[in-house]
């Protein structure tokens, strides 16, 4: 076994173990991953807590602390046969191990803590069997399960994970880094610190790099539709990086407002709320997104009035709400705070102060239980 | 009573977004992006939500899951999750009109657009607005309600905003056109659309721009090149509906009927309700059959076509209802104003006609026909000193085309003040001047007026005019006068259309036992389906 790179930074490591039979990628139970982290249970396919979408989730235990992981094992060598396949499993795997690395540093992203081969090899047969495994940090679950749309509860811990992811996606924005895949399912709980919540984003199997080095950086999206940015729905691509990129980040951010208060995704209301022919896909609109605008902008800001900005509690409604139509503008290259868009950027560090300071004025209204004039 | 509506063109309706979104003028020539395709949402990511929300059953991974409502194809296996949300003292609005929808497979598009009470009001649109300055569609909408209460200033600037926003949006510069012609400044809407980059290269601008050109009386800058494009077919028919229509009315101008029919046939092989409206207009040189079937291809509303159409069929009723819908769609037009007091006026139903002709005049205070209307609602109301007072300001503006009809208003207000010998004779002055100009139906409408409005003021001459106004039915029927006097207990009758050209004729071939349907115009009276030639051969 060989292993490398501790302090901060992820262990990396190539562990070969002696087995009679090779077990399966979805039956590692029990195995001890380079000696420190044991699979204690396997997620279901559709529970992988900030695992992506490509490999099998195991629960684990690292044995130095005591403390949880999650661990993803991609089965590359099942998918020998199709080459293509295989370039393209490695080539997400590898990027996913890129794109950790890069955000290692990063306190509002999840952390990977190890990486490495996994390799089994059994008497008859010198060449092992590997497995290509991550091994990340475990939160307590996506904010799905935690969420509470009833409106006399506090609004202070969903303003908080706002500020948590805007304060994520400007540490990406920083290492020229988009998520683009921002959606409940990736924003995951952490233990709190003691002071306020720990949110983190998870899954950077869909991240893009400006450099345009990813996987996914030649594509239009990549991603869950029902969280897309509208543009993007309509297959729309904005030139400048920024306003592509960021921007489609900042109307994640903006869905994800819509999704805690109002319990709909923006996405899905505006779509629904268009007549069939302008909707996008098969029999819907087939023009340039930029014909479409002004009607898309109407649908968006009469979906936002009357049935999401409601939801916000009244003492933040109209802060709340400037934020979430700056956020969700459906012109991309509008998207942002305004004063930060005539400056020339999206803005996100200027709102996730908003956000904290809406944030700590809902907390402060809490614990004094008055409701301002 | 005064005549019908002022001469019809071809100029770009405007209509409040709601009625507009499902015309195809809203955004004009739309060229399609061919390498865009659409990835949907997959099947085993609504796996695993379904999975996920069935073992933790939290509200936020219902929430979730029933995102995946904006691909209809997902609705069968969301039913469940929905009938939770419907059910879950948990779940918000939003998530319960989203699983309402996925019931119903999708309704929404109805509750934004056509429910919505923010798109009705001045206030709704400006709350909508003072959040989102932007909203192109919004400022459109403010304008008109402007424009239907006489703000014009108001109006001017919403649209202005909106184009500087859009400037290149149909929408916009269709409707900034038609304000400029409604505010009495065609020349100012004819520079304007001609002006516009986009108006160039889209059908709908073009035909916006021909039928402003006619307007002002100038040269089209876009009638020869539109001429061009629909004889090499440049643009597809869906597109080319009302520039047809705008060619066709130029060529109806110029007394080329052959050839405006030709256009006519293509302008309503996918017709508008602007398109629809004209050809009504003008049947009697086209001779083109407006029928139900063509009515229904029209995207929805068709309320001025309709209406049009209930005119000619002398079914006023109709007419009533129909202007109501038409004066919401385009709030700020006189015209479904003028027509509906009108018809109430004919109907007897004097409380009507006056709130019609106070609603448009609303709009448009310099409209004497408007004001005429209104006078003679006032003067069968018993309220003369009004009346009069209305007269009046009909008179000083000293438009000569008025006079016969403030004349004959005027005979009413005296007829049903018991001065029935100056009554009579105002009204006989108003006769004598319709039959100067030789309007003969203007004549028999007047005549049909005169003789309800004696019966009303019990003047001892109003048997004798009730038979004159028959005798002259009969002779010059008119659709109001057959109104006025059925009311009348009188068997008026109008005679059927003569038989028209068809565009479309269906073709049975009884062997093959199939309906093809045909394009083209047809002779005149020609049936509604044949028997296909080959059939007719072989026997």
């Amino acid at each position: 076994m060989a292993t490398g790179q501790g302090g901060n930074g992820a262990v990396e490591f190539n562990d070969i173990q002696q087995v009679a039979e090779i077990p399966k990628a979805d039956a590692l139970v029990g195995v001890n991953i380079a000696g420190r982290w044991r699979l204690d249970e396997k997620f279901h396919e559709g529970k992988q807590e900030s695992g992506g979408n490509f490999g099998i989730g195991y629960t684990a235990t690292d044995l130095d602390d005591g403390s949880r992981r999650f661990v993803k094992v991609v089965d590359f060598r099942s998918r020998m046969s199709d080459l293509s396949q295989l370039r393209q499993l490695l080539e997400l795997a590898e990027f996913e191990v890129v794109m950790h690395k890069a955000c290692m540093r990063m306190s509002k992203v999840v952390r990977m803590v190890g990486h490495g081969q996994l390799a089994f090899q059994i008497p008859t047969n010198p060449d092992p069997y590997n497995y290509l495994c991550l091994v990340l940090e475990r939160g307590d679950g996506d904010i799905k399960s935690h969420v509470d749309f009833r409106p006399d509860r506090s609004p202070y811990w969903k303003l908080w994970v706002l500020r948590e992811v805007a304060l994520a996606i400007v540490q990406m924005e920083r290492a020229q880094l988009a998520h683009n895949d921002i959606k409940p399912s990736n924003v995951i709980r952490f233990p709190s610190n003691g002071v306020s919540h720990n949110i983190k984003l998870g899954d950077l199997g869909r991240a893009v790099t400006k450099s345009g080095t990813g996987p996914f950086d030649g594509y239009g999206w990549a991603g869950d539709p029902r969280h897309k940015p509208l543009e993007v729905l309509y297959g729309w691509e904005e030139p400048e990086w920024q306003n592509r990129r960021t921007a489609a980040d900042a109307y994640m951010l903006g869905n994800l407002v819509s999704f805690l208060f109002s319990g709909a995704s923006l996405t899905e209301r505006v779509t629904n709320s268009l007549p069939p022919e302008y909707r996008h896909g098969a029999g819907g609109f087939v023009g340039p997104y930029r014909e479409l605008l002004d009607i898309i902008r109407y649908t968006r800001n009469s979906v936002l009035e009357n049935q999401v900005i409601p939801t916000f509690p009244a003492e933040l409604r109209q802060e709340l709400g400037d934020i979430v139509r700056w956020l969700t503008e459906p012109d991309p290259k509008l998207r942002g705070e305004p004063s930060a868009r005539r400056a020339g950027s999206v803005g996100i560090d200027r709102i996730q102060s908003r956000l904290e300071r809406l944030a700590q004025r809902a907390q402060l209204y809490e614990r004094l239980s008055v409701k301002p004039k | 009573m005064n005549r019908l509506l002022p001469t019809r063109r071809l100029i770009p309706k405007w209509r409040k977004a709601r009625f507009s979104l499902n015309q195809p003028e809203m955004l004009g020539l739309v060229q399609s992006v061919k390498s865009f395709v659409p990835i949907p949402t997959s099947d085993e990511a609504v796996d695993i939500a379904i999975w996920t929300w069935e073992q933790s059953k939290s509200i936020g991974d219902l929430a979730d899951l029933l995102a995946f409502g904006m691909d209809t194809r997902q609705h069968v296996r969301l039913v469940p999750a929905a009938e939770a949300a419907l059910k879950s003292p948990q779940a918000t609005s939003a998530m319960k009109l989203v699983a309402q929808e996925i019931l119903k497979s999708g309704a929404s598009e109805a509750f934004l657009w056509r429910d919505s009470e923010v798109a009705k009001s001045v206030r709704g649109l400006r709350a909508l607005l003072s959040n989102t300055p932007n909203d192109v569609i919004a400022l459109v909408d403010l304008a008109q309600h402007h424009l239907a209460v006489g703000k014009q200033r108001a109006a001017h600037r919403a649209l202005m905003v909106a184009h500087q926003i859009s400037p290149d949006s149909v929408h916009v510069l269709r409707a900034v056109t038609r304000y400029w012609i409604h505010v009495g400044m065609p020349d100012k809407a004819h520079a304007f659309i001609k002006k516009a980059p986009r108006t160039a290269a889209d059908p709908w601008l073009m035909a916006s721009e021909i039928a402003t050109a006619q307007i002002t009386g100038s040269p089209s800058t876009q009638l020869r090149k539109a001429q061009r494009a629909l004889a090499i077919k440049s643009f597809k028919s869906r597109d080319v509906t009302e520039l047809a229509g705008a060619v066709g009315g130029a060529e109806l101008y110029q007394g080329n009927f052959k050839e405006a029919r030709k256009l006519f046939r293509l302008a309503l092989e996918y017709p508008t309700d602007n398109v629809l409206a004209q050809a009504i207009t003008n049947q009697d040189h086209l001779q083109i059959e407006i029928n139900d079937s063509l009515l229904q291809k029209a995207p929805n509303g068709v309320f001025e076509g309709r209406a049009l159409q209930a005119l000619l069929r002398t079914d006023f009723e109709e007419v009533g209802q129909l202007t109501e819908f038409w004066a919401e769609e385009e709030a700020f037009s006189s015209r479904p104003r003028l027509l509906q007091s009108f018809v109430h006026g004919a109907m007897g139903n004097y409380e009507r006609a006056l709130e019609a002709a106070e609603a448009g005049l609303l709009t448009d205070p310099k409209d004497t026909s408007l004001r005429g209307n209104r006078a003679y609602a006032l003067a069968l109301m018993k309220r003369f000193d009004e009346a009069e007072a209305e007269l009046k300001l009909i008179d000083a503006q000293g438009d000569e085309e008025n006079r016969p009809l403030t004349l004959a208003t005027m005979g009413a207000v005296k007829l049903l003040v018991g001065e029935h010998e100056l009554g009579s004779a105002l009204y006989e002055d108003a006769l004598t001047e319709f039959a100067r100009k030789k309007a003969e139906l203007q004549y028999s409408d007047c005549l049909a007026f005169y003789a309800r409005t004696a019966m009303n003021a019990e003047s001892p001459i109003s048997s004798e005019l009730l038979q004159r106004a028959v005798d002259r039915f009969l002779k010059v029927p008119s659709h109001a006068a057959a109104v006025v006097l059925r009311s009348l207990n009188q068997e008026a009758k109008i005679k059927d259309n003569e038989p028209m050209r068809r565009v479309t004729q269906w073709e049975w071939n009884k062997t093959a036992n199939t309906l093809t349907q045909k394009h083209g115009l047809t002779k005149r009276g020609a049936p509604a389906v044949v028997i296909s030639n080959n059939e007719r051969n072989s026997k």
